[in-house]
């Protein structure tokens, strides 16, 4: 049981980054039909892809992402796939969600204290975490989760036993938007992350995460319809904080504060803990240097992770407006990433046609949604660009890095 | 909310670095004691998450990022007081 909370606390804590509360928020004022429709279907597609990739007879132990995309693709191209859509999630989630954090800190908690100086102060615990230990870490995980969960629960329950003053359904907008519902997908961004050494089958507790975020966002969508108008939830940068303040006044504005801090800490610290698996197994293909074992492999990962991300918020990404670009453009490289895991699932197994056949249409439903989410982008050409750019940085890191290796295996010796 | 940076119509073309100083800082309340003047602009220059996830947006301020100055400034009459909004 204890591994299993530990093993869904990452993707959960994912999910429920600030950012994707602002995206439910926005696709809830949409038309209702089609926002829990759309929700329903992006859940249903998220676990069969889970099925797909995590199905228990097909997966040997030794096999990780990595190793499986590179049968179908190639060593450096797979590693330099699921290296540029980790790490770019990675540093872009981590900047947006920690400056999100900390405003709402200094918003909501202590106007006198710095939005940077606590977002500052969030990767500094996780760094600490991550660095002390990867049980710690967990720990820490499922403690923030909780937190947020438990938050979430008294809103929803506050929202759902009472009626709202104001009669919104009269405002109710029949507005429809393609993008809004093919965006629902990620919403479940996440439900991969599950730890090897965590538990032996990785599908019970995706499917477990995505049922729980399923049930959660479907309750605070129709929550937030119920007390905000349509327009107000479409057109706002900060949808739940507003449904959260139309529910329990203050109190639900200070729970809501205590969601988007410990949301945007679990998806950081979440990122981190799964970062550092990719980290040993690039380093199993040989295409990153492999240190001494894994804990100083994931040491050294959250490490360059947090000075990275540290530059990117001083540099004052945050406060320009190519981030949510940038941090979109990262999500579309993690859907090609689940695209191209179906589609070497369907190749590559050794189970039955009906499996692969479902692998493939799974596969081809999420590259066809992320071909609609980037051509829906108010900015698909800086999108691409982004997409490109990346992955061929990584491509070419991964080029240069086999020397790299030779190098510290020479040294270690 | 903390500081409101108040830059009159007149001195924008002289170059906004040059005349920075505390006369042309103001707080929310000298800025709510003129909310009512028929002359008065509030300039939101926040961009990126500075302004997205900010929960205080001033209802009547228009969006005016401050690294397309040389677009908007010159849009706006001289006549008009120009209140701008950035942190």
């Amino acid at each position: 049981m204890k591994l299993f909370l530990y093993s869904i606390a990452i993707p959960l804590g994912v999910m429920v980054s600030p950012e994707t509360l602002v995206l439910l928020g926005n696709s809830a004022g949409y038309n209702g039909m089609i926002f829990y429709v759309s929700v329903a279907t992006a859940a249903a597609v998220s676990c069969m892809c889970a099925y797909c990739i995590f199905y228990p007879g097909r997966q040997a132990d030794e096999e990780n992402e990595v190793s499986l995309l590179a049968k179908a693709m190639g060593r450096f191209p797979a590693a330099a796939l699921v290296l540029s859509a980790r790490l770019s999630v990675t540093l872009l989630v981590a900047t947006s969600v920690l400056v999100t954090a900390g405003f709402a800190f200094n918003e909501i908690f202590l106007y006198w204290f710095p939005n940077f100086g606590f977002a500052f102060l969030l990767l500094g615990f996780i760094l600490a975490f991550n660095i002390i230990d990867k049980s710690w870490a967990s720990s820490f995980q499922l403690l923030l989760l909780t937190c947020t969960l438990a938050s979430f629960s008294v809103l929803l329950c506050a929202g759902l036993s009472s009626s709202p003053s104001t009669n919104t359904a009269i405002q109710a907008s029949e507005l429809t938007s393609p993008a809004a519902a093919s965006g629902a997908l990620l919403l479940f961004l996440g439900f991969d992350l599950i730890l090897n050494s965590q538990v032996k089958n990785k599908l019970l507790p995706a499917v477990a995460a995505i049922c729980t975020i399923f049930t959660l966002f479907t309750l605070w969508g129709a929550v937030s319809r119920a007390y905000v108008p349509s327009s107000s939830l479409i057109e706002s940068t900060l949808p739940h904080l507003k449904a959260a303040r139309a529910i329990m006044g203050q109190n639900g504005r200070l729970l809501m504060g205590v969601i988007v801090i410990c949301g945007a800490t679990a998806a950081v610290n979440g990122l981190f803990l799964y970062l550092g698996q990719t980290a040993c197994a690039l380093a199993e293909q040989g295409v990153i240097p492999r240190f001494k074992g894994e804990k100083t492999l994931h040491r050294l990962a959250s490490i360059l992770m947090s000075v990275t991300i540290g530059i990117l918020m001083m540099s004052g990404l945050a406060g320009e407006d190519k981030l949510t670009i940038y941090y979109r453009g990262a999500l579309v490289l993690w859907l090609v990433v689940l695209t191209f895991r179906c589609f070497t699932s369907a190749c590559f197994s050794s189970s039955s046609k009906s499996f692969s056949a479902v692998a493939l249409t799974i596969g081809t439903i999420i590259g066809l949604l992320s071909i609609v989410l980037v051509a829906a982008a108010e900015h698909t050409r800086e999108q691409l660009i982004f997409c490109l750019h990346v992955y061929v940085c990584a491509l070419l890191l991964m080029l240069i890095w086999p020397g790299t290796v030779k190098l510290f295996s020479a040294i270690n010796r | 909310m903390k500081k409101l940076v108040l830059l009159f119509a007149f001195m924008i073309p002289l170059g906004a670095a040059n005349v920075w100083s505390d006369d042309l800082i103001m707080d929310k309340d000298a800025l709510n004691a003129m909310l009512a003047a028929p002359d008065l602009v509030i300039l939101d220059v926040r961009t990126g998450k500075d302004w997205s996830s900010s929960e205080f947006k001033i209802k009547s301020a228009e969006r005016a990022p401050a690294a397309e100055y040389a677009d908007w400034s010159a849009s706006y009459s001289k006549d008009k007081t120009l209140v701008l909004y950035c942190a």
